[in-house]
């Protein structure tokens, strides 16, 4: 692959993803939420895929693969069963700041980040399209942390959080030797971060109604403040 | 030659304009005043040739000996550019005020009016033109001075005193600022001159530019030194108001470039400092025009956001000539001094032609006008000539020197520092939105006050301004459309002169294409169309008569950008209802409210008027007994601590 | 010389004579989406012709600007037709070179159309221009931050160096990126979904028509046709920037032709796109719309740092 495609086309995914990340910041529909960040992980996917086209190393292929199933397929639709059993469609309330708010403390996230980069770049080893993906994979990781303290609901909260570790995936594919082996820990991490929040939200097939008896004071803290 | 024949001639009309009225100030007739504006307009012509003089040929330069202080002047390009401001403006209320004047009850007000307006111009003048650290100052004060009694010249009502007493304050505390910093370079350099400023070292270089840059903010309006500007101009006369805020806000702008230029050398964040000034007083000058109701404060508020492109113009000057790019910087500098010409003139149209309406209306808030635009209609062309210039709207002269600064920071990747490039970025976007708001702020203005049907008794029964009241302004609009329309061909000779390249789209062509295209469209709707129109009544939902109340108000107008930038106005909306009952049916009374602060007022001043006030209570203290012992234990104490003193020190 | 002439008068003829077809190609799409057949493609000429039989009522409470500013609005759609080649680049430009002064000269005629809506006293007029204004006042930085974009990239000051620059090599393909703004401001300057209804007929969800609601007759055709030349300038300058294949850089009959049929191919698919958009989203609550232009803020902002900053 050309050595200029492989640049642009990492600048449109790079950016791409930052923006999908300010939009999880500001949006309120909670099933829209989980399609972004299918499309989120997806376009991490293609990053991976780029890397394989240019460089021939075949770890790429295989995180590219593992990310589409588990991130792009297999956790959103865990998250979409328990919310369509929790039955909450939006998240309105935001804490501490409000979404124009959020979307400016992005940019100057990235900023900030841009400029402490630059002068640890040559430390680093990295060369300019480097440098560029260490400093969108750390923002991701700051503003997810955002999304995090800023949302009420958890179901927001966790997406967060999944976005921070899409973030550390990407910083690994820039700046670590192994990206595979953090992937797979990564995954290891959400998947069991999801399977927990599954199970707490229906329990197990086979008895539905003990669960449901023992777990109903439980479905409060998923809907938290929505009822005042 | 004739340049040091030219300038005594118009000193010696300005004054006899001072002194005419006041040997003859108890006099009703009107003779002796227009004698005296007949001279203030004599003098300003003879200064306008001078400054066209001094640009083709050569600087003049003069020296007087008074009292044992020697004040140079020196007239040089610069000095003769904002004369050239100063005599246009100057002019034009002179006009102006052959009918405005007449409308104040007291003929000794009257009389005292032209004698202080002219003294004032006559101050401005030297100030421009001095050579030397004295003169400056003694011309800076005798300008303060007189704009203070003229903002004080309604003193009767209860806003004036007010606003005259902080604006003295705040004048003061400019000259403060000027005088240490000129203590400074006097220790420094031994002599009065300015010549030797540029020999001082780096670090005192800084700390002169500190000092001076705060001085003279704190004269041009700049947030957050621009408190007083919003109180002193609705509180003059509107005459004053034009010139206050089209020229002595310019000379503080004059007072930065000259030392600018004097010094020998630039940092760059002096550059950064000016442009960041300049980009913060814009923008929120603007977001606080949004919610002003009354008029003259909102035409101030205005003057402060153009304050700050003028800024925005000499911060790029200085950023670009430190990285040494001197194309671009003479191009910032040109656009920041063009600009400086644009916002006299269409300010001191505004200002003068609301002085018109509000002449004719009794009241300065604009939701009680409406419809002066079928009783007044001259005035109201000559206000949107004005409000078109300052939304910067081609091919009005506004939108020329907001273009060169777009032009300038679309040339900011010759920049190689990342930082530089990406806070010039942000400083563009931003001055794009304040443009943006100008327009918007500006159609609430010519909207409200002129369209629509009146919304009071006064406004029902205004009348049309008197003739000289609508001359005055109308050069000044001609003066704005032929600076919009011929600033191609203005700037190809002076670029030729200068050496630039100014990238100017030609407007005449433009505006040829336009009229042309206009002739064309007429013919042709005029051939297809339907002849018939006929007038009838608003749809007013089914009720009959429609009335002024049925209309947008102008806090209805800003009130999406209020609750947009509802951040920075802290805006609280309180919404209290009560019922008869608790099932909340049957509503018996209600209470809204919308409230802002005025951030700076409560954050920045009042406190440190607080602690002003505390000290100099304790110090109020010690000196004002009656009695007379406490005096001489003071006395007692000195004598004590001097001999301990001396006794200490003598070996 | 006498190529611009030429330029003129065929970019003018052009955009006059095909500016409605858009508006109904639109209509027939978001029709199509709704399960119906539509008005017919014709039907907005029609519409004008009928408009300009009509006769004209003024308000008692209306002054010159209610008669002056249809007149203002179209004559600076008509200039700023002249900023944008859309077949052929002609070598003299004559002056019609700035980007600034095309965006400028479209916000004279804003101004004077806000300023009638409030010459009526109605209260409709009034709300209309003062969302208006405010919507284009928030939307100014992220064209400008485009427009910068543009400048820095192609290293010139008008359309005319940069369509020519875009239509010789594709090298700089993040610059789609800013095609996620450019079509965002598109949909505001056109007030079509998700700012604004242009269907609509509650006055309190109006932007834009709710300032035109008093002018009838020949006025209200003006405006009509106003609004369908800045469409078709906006979809120009999309077409030319982003897939500008098929421009003709030398004057010559096929040249022309092969240029008039793709530019028309590649605009009404933009049209059809501009159709999709509108019946897939709903329009956004007024004070939802500063999030939407602070993200297309943030994207224009880092696609600029990247270009330049590398």
């Amino acid at each position: 692959m050309n050595e200029i495609i492989f640049s642009e086309l990492l600048k449109i995914f790079l950016v791409s993803l930052i923006i999908l990340t300010t939009v999880i910041i500001s949006r309120r529909n909670l099933t829209s939420l989980i399609n972004i960040y299918a499309l989120h992980s997806f376009i991490l996917a293609l990053i991976a895929l780029t890397f394989f086209f240019y460089d021939g190393a075949l770890t790429f292929l295989y995180a590219a693969i593992l990310t589409v199933a588990s991130k792009s397929i297999l956790i959103p639709k865990l998250l979409k069963k328990s919310q369509k059993n929790m039955q909450i469609y939006t998240d309105i309330e935001y804490r501490y700041l409000k979404p124009v708010s959020s979307i400016f403390l992005s940019l100057l996230i990235f900023v900030c980040g841009f400029f402490i980069f630059y002068r640890i770049k040559d430390f680093l080893g990295l060369n300019q399209l480097y440098y560029l993906g260490v400093v969108f994979g750390f923002s991701l990781v700051m503003i997810g942390f955002m999304i995090i303290f800023s949302r009420k609901k958890i179901i927001t909260k966790i997406l967060g959080y999944l976005v921070m570790e899409n973030g550390v995936v990407l910083l690994s594919f820039f700046v670590g030797e192994m990206p595979l082996l953090i992937e797979m820990m990564v995954l290891m991490d959400l998947l069991v971060l999801v399977a927990i929040t599954s199970i707490l939200a229906f329990g197990m097939k086979s008895s539905m109604e003990e669960f449901h008896a023992k777990l109903n004071p439980f479905k409060n803290w998923f809907k938290w403040r929505e009822i005042k | 030659m004739a340049n040091s024949f030219l300038f005594p001639c118009a000193v010696v009309l300005l004054s006899l304009s001072i002194i005419l009225p006041l040997i003859f100030v108890k006099i009703k007739k009107p003779i002796f005043r227009k004698i005296s504006l007949l001279s203030i307009i004599l003098a300003c012509v003879v200064l306008i040739t001078l400054s066209a003089g001094v640009f083709i040929n050569e600087t003049a330069n003069f020296n007087i000996f008074i009292l044992g202080m020697n004040f140079s002047l020196l007239i040089d390009n610069l000095a003769a550019f904002f004369i050239f401001i100063i005599s246009l403006v100057g002019l034009c209320v002179a006009i102006y005020s052959f009918s405005y004047t007449e409308h104040f009850d007291n003929c000794i007000k009257r009389n005292m009016l032209i004698s202080i307006m002219s003294f004032f111009i006559l101050s401005m003048i030297f100030v421009v033109i001095s050579h030397n650290l004295v003169s400056f100052l003694f011309f800076w004060e005798l300008m303060s001075i007189s704009s203070f009694l003229l903002i004080m010249f309604d003193y009767e009502k209860e806003g004036t005193k007010k606003a005259g007493i902080f604006y003295f304050a705040m004048t003061q505390l400019s000259t403060l600022f000027l005088i240490i910093s000129f203590v400074i370079i006097y220790n420094h350099t031994g002599t009065l001159d300015f010549s030797k400023i540029s020999e001082l070292s780096p670090i005192l270089t800084s700390l002169l530019f500190i000092l001076l840059t705060i001085g003279f903010c704190t004269k041009a309006g700049i947030i957050p030194f621009h408190k007083w500007l919003p109180y002193a101009h609705p509180a003059s006369p509107s005459s004053i108001s034009a010139l206050m805020s089209g020229l002595m806000i310019k000379i503080a702008i004059y007072g930065l470039i000259r030392f600018i230029f004097l010094f020998s050398f630039q940092e760059l964040w002096w550059g950064i400092l000016i442009l960041v000034l300049g980009t913060i007083s814009a923008l929120l000058g603007v977001i606080y025009a949004l919610k002003e109701h009354n008029l003259k404060r909102l035409l101030a508020y205005h003057s402060i956001e153009n304050i700050g492109i003028i800024f925005i113009g000499i911060g790029l000057y200085m950023i670009f000539s430190y990285y040494n790019l001197p194309n671009i910087a003479l191009v910032a500098l040109f656009a920041g001094l063009f600009h400086t010409l644009n916002h006299a003139l269409f300010k001191s149209l505004l200002f003068l032609t609301s002085g018109s309406v509000v002449n004719s209306t009794h009241t300065k808030n604009i939701e009680e006008m409406g419809g002066l635009v079928k009783k007044m209609p001259y005035t109201a062309i000559l206000f949107l000539i004005g409000a078109i210039s300052i939304s910067a709207l081609p091919p009005f002269n506004g939108f020329v020197s907001e273009l060169m600064i777009f032009q300038i920071f679309f040339k900011s990747n010759a920049i190689s520092s990342p930082i530089i490039n990406l806070i010039l970025l942000i400083s563009m976007s931003l001055f794009a939105l304040t443009s943006a708001l100008a327009a918007a702020c500006f159609v609430k203005a010519f909207g409200i006050v002129f369209l629509a049907a009146p919304r009071s008794k006064e406004a029902k029964e205004a009348k049309e301004a008197d003739l000289s009241m609508l001359i005055g302004p109308a050069i000044l609009a001609i003066l704005c459309i032929i600076l919009g329309i011929f600033s191609y061909q203005i700037f190809s000779f002076i670029g030729n002169k200068a050496g630039i390249i100014f990238d100017l789209p030609n407007l005449l062509w433009i505006s040829l294409a336009g009229i042309v295209i206009l002739i064309i469209t007429v013919l042709i709707v005029k051939i297809i169309s339907n002849k018939n129109s006929r007038v009838g009544e608003t749809w007013g939902c089914g009720i009959n008569k429609q009335n002024s109340r049925m209309e947008y108000t102008a806090s209805g107008f800003s009130e999406p950008i209020v609750t947009i930038f509802s951040t920075i106005f802290q805006t609280k909306k309180v919404n209290k209802k009560e019922y008869y009952d608790s099932d909340k049916v049957i509503f018996k009374e209600g209470h809204a409210k919308i409230s802002l602060i005025k951030f700076f007022e409560e954050y920045l001043y009042l406190p440190e008027l607080k602690l002003i006030n505390k000290i100099s209570e304790k110090l109020y203290k010690i000196q004002n007994e009656i009695e007379l012992d406490p005096y001489i234990l003071y006395i007692f104490l000195t004598i004590l601590i001097l001999l301990i003193i001396i006794g200490v020190v003598i070996k | 010389m006498i190529d611009f002439f030429l330029y003129a008068a065929l970019n003018i003829i052009l955009v006059i004579a095909l500016a409605p077809l858009y508006i109904s190609v639109i209509k027939k799409v978001k029709a199509y989406y709704q399960g119906r057949k539509g008005p017919r493609l014709f039907q907005t000429y029609y519409n004008l012709f009928k408009l300009f039989s009509k006769e004209r009522v003024y308000s008692t409470n209306s002054s010159f600007i209610m008669r002056v500013s249809p007149y203002v609005n179209i004559i600076c759609s008509i200039l700023a037709i002249l900023f944008i080649p859309l077949l052929f680049i002609p070598n003299n430009t004559l002056g019609f070179e700035n980007i600034i002064l095309f965006l400028y000269i479209l916000a004279i005629g804003k101004f004077f159309i806000s300023l009638s809506g409030l010459d009526a006293a109605s209260t409709f007029g009034g709300m209309g221009s003062s969302r208006e204004m405010s919507i284009s006042s928030i939307v100014e930085p992220v064209v400008i931050m485009i427009f910068a974009a543009f400048v820095f990239v192609f290293k010139s000051f008008n359309f005319f160096d940069i369509f020519r620059q875009t239509s010789l090599n594709l090298d700089h393909i993040s610059l789609w990126l800013l095609l996620i703004p450019l079509v965002i401001v598109l949909l505001t300057e056109v007030a079509r979904i998700p700012i604004d209804n242009p269907e609509t007929h509650l006055e309190l969800t109006m932007i834009h028509e709710a300032m035109i609601l008093e002018q009838s007759g020949s006025d209200l055709a003006l405006i009509e046709m106003s609004s369908a030349i800045k469409q078709l300038l906006w979809i120009g300058i999309i077409i030319n920037i982003f897939i500008p294949f098929g421009f003709d850089l030398l004057l010559s009959i096929s040249g022309l032709f092969i240029g008039f049929v793709s530019f028309f191919i590649k605009s009404i698919l933009i049209a059809i796109g501009i159709g999709v958009i509108e019946s897939y989203l709903t329009k956004y609550r007024l004070f939802r719309l500063p999030n939407l232009f602070a993200i297309a803020f943030f994207l224009a902002l880092i696609t600029i740092m990247m270009e330049v900053l590398l």
